[in-house]
């Protein structure tokens, strides 16, 4: 028997009730679910310390380059957290659910659930592509949407138009 | 410093320097963030519907749905800086307009509600980030909206 809080669910009172589940991939998907927060809110901690730098008039040249460095770690942090999350729903969870005595007749926490773990990871995606196109770095944004997430648009269409 | 940063931190506003980032690869990329966030906030809304499952909570439907309306009025925005750079000041009136709408009805939205875990200073910090962004759409659509009531004389044919 494993324990967790489940944070996702609505509840009355907003008390998050502590689960008890079996099995162990449940352990395996809290865990890993956990670590992905983690990194969501440290990504977005380091973003907001850096405020709008970029805004600024009166910024050293060798300023302005550590905190875009900053900025790259974070949106590294960012991609590892959507990864992450897709890691769950696709290998985890599938895996998961093929285990005997998995979840059966009792209710479950939108944690343990595909599309849940699917959403987080889609939500992740838009803060990264919000922090890259306000702050006008989109060489580096496309450099790192290209490794990571299936953009719609074909690639000579782009590079026509991030010209 | 890039020289597109340069240009846009001296002079911020329409027209765009030439060296700024394509407003057209903007949009998309605002347009597919809030393809996402729309798609998020249906799956999140999936477990609700079945017998066993939990439902997730709400403050988490809010942010995902917030998040695909500022997108979606981002790339109203983009599309609109777009159409005013091709020189079509009608279209990009209207889509400016729109996302001024948006915008507007965005940050009264975010007065009233917002989940109760985020602190106050955050919920300030996406206040002030909505404002800016709809001062700055504001400037953009004073700008076409000029353009666009001007009268210009095109050379048809030169004799």
């Amino acid at each position: 028997m494993f324990s967790w809080r489940t944070t996702l669910s609505a509840h009355l009172f907003n008390n998050s009730p502590r689960l008890s589940l079996p099995a162990l991939p449940s352990e395996l998907i809290f865990t890993l679910l956990t670590y992905g927060f983690a990194l969501f809110n440290l990504a977005r901690l380091n973003v907001v310390a850096l405020g709008t730098y970029e805004r600024e008039r009166g910024i050293s040249d060798a300023e302005r380059k550590t905190k875009d460095e900053k900025l790259g770690f974070a949106v590294t942090l960012f991609c590892k957290a959507s990864g992450l999350f897709e890691h769950v729903t696709t290998t985890v969870l599938s895996g998961a659910e093929q285990t005997p005595g998995w979840q059966t007749g009792r209710s479950r926490p939108p944690e343990l659930s595909n599309e849940v773990s699917l959403a987080l990871s889609k939500c992740v995606v838009p803060s990264l592509s919000l922090i890259v196109s306000a702050r006008g770095s989109l060489i580096t944004a496309v450099a790192f949407l290209d490794g990571w997430i299936d953009l719609p648009l074909p690639r000579r269409n782009r590079s026509r138009s991030a010209n | 410093m890039t020289k597109s940063l340069y240009d846009s931190v001296v002079t911020p506003g329409p027209p765009l320097p030439a060296s700024h980032p394509s407003p057209a690869l903007l949009a998309k990329l605002h347009l597919e963030a809030a393809a996402l966030c729309a798609s998020a906030e249906s799956l999140m809304r999936i477990p609700a519907s079945r017998k066993n499952d939990m439902e997730v909570t709400e403050s988490l439907l809010l942010f995902a749905r917030d998040t695909a309306a500022l997108h979606g009025a981002l790339a109203r925005k983009w599309l609109g800086a777009e159409k005013g750079a091709q020189d079509a000041h009608g279209m990009a009136v209207g889509f400016l307009g729109w996302a001024k709408r948006d915008l507007d009805a965005l940050r009264d939205s975010g007065t009233r509600k917002g989940g109760k875990e985020e602190g106050r200073d955050e919920r300030r910090d996406r206040r002030g980030h909505i404002a800016a962004e709809a001062e700055d759409v504001a400037q953009f659509l004073r700008y076409y909206k000029r353009m666009n009531d001007t009268v210009r004389a095109l050379v048809v044919c030169r004799v």
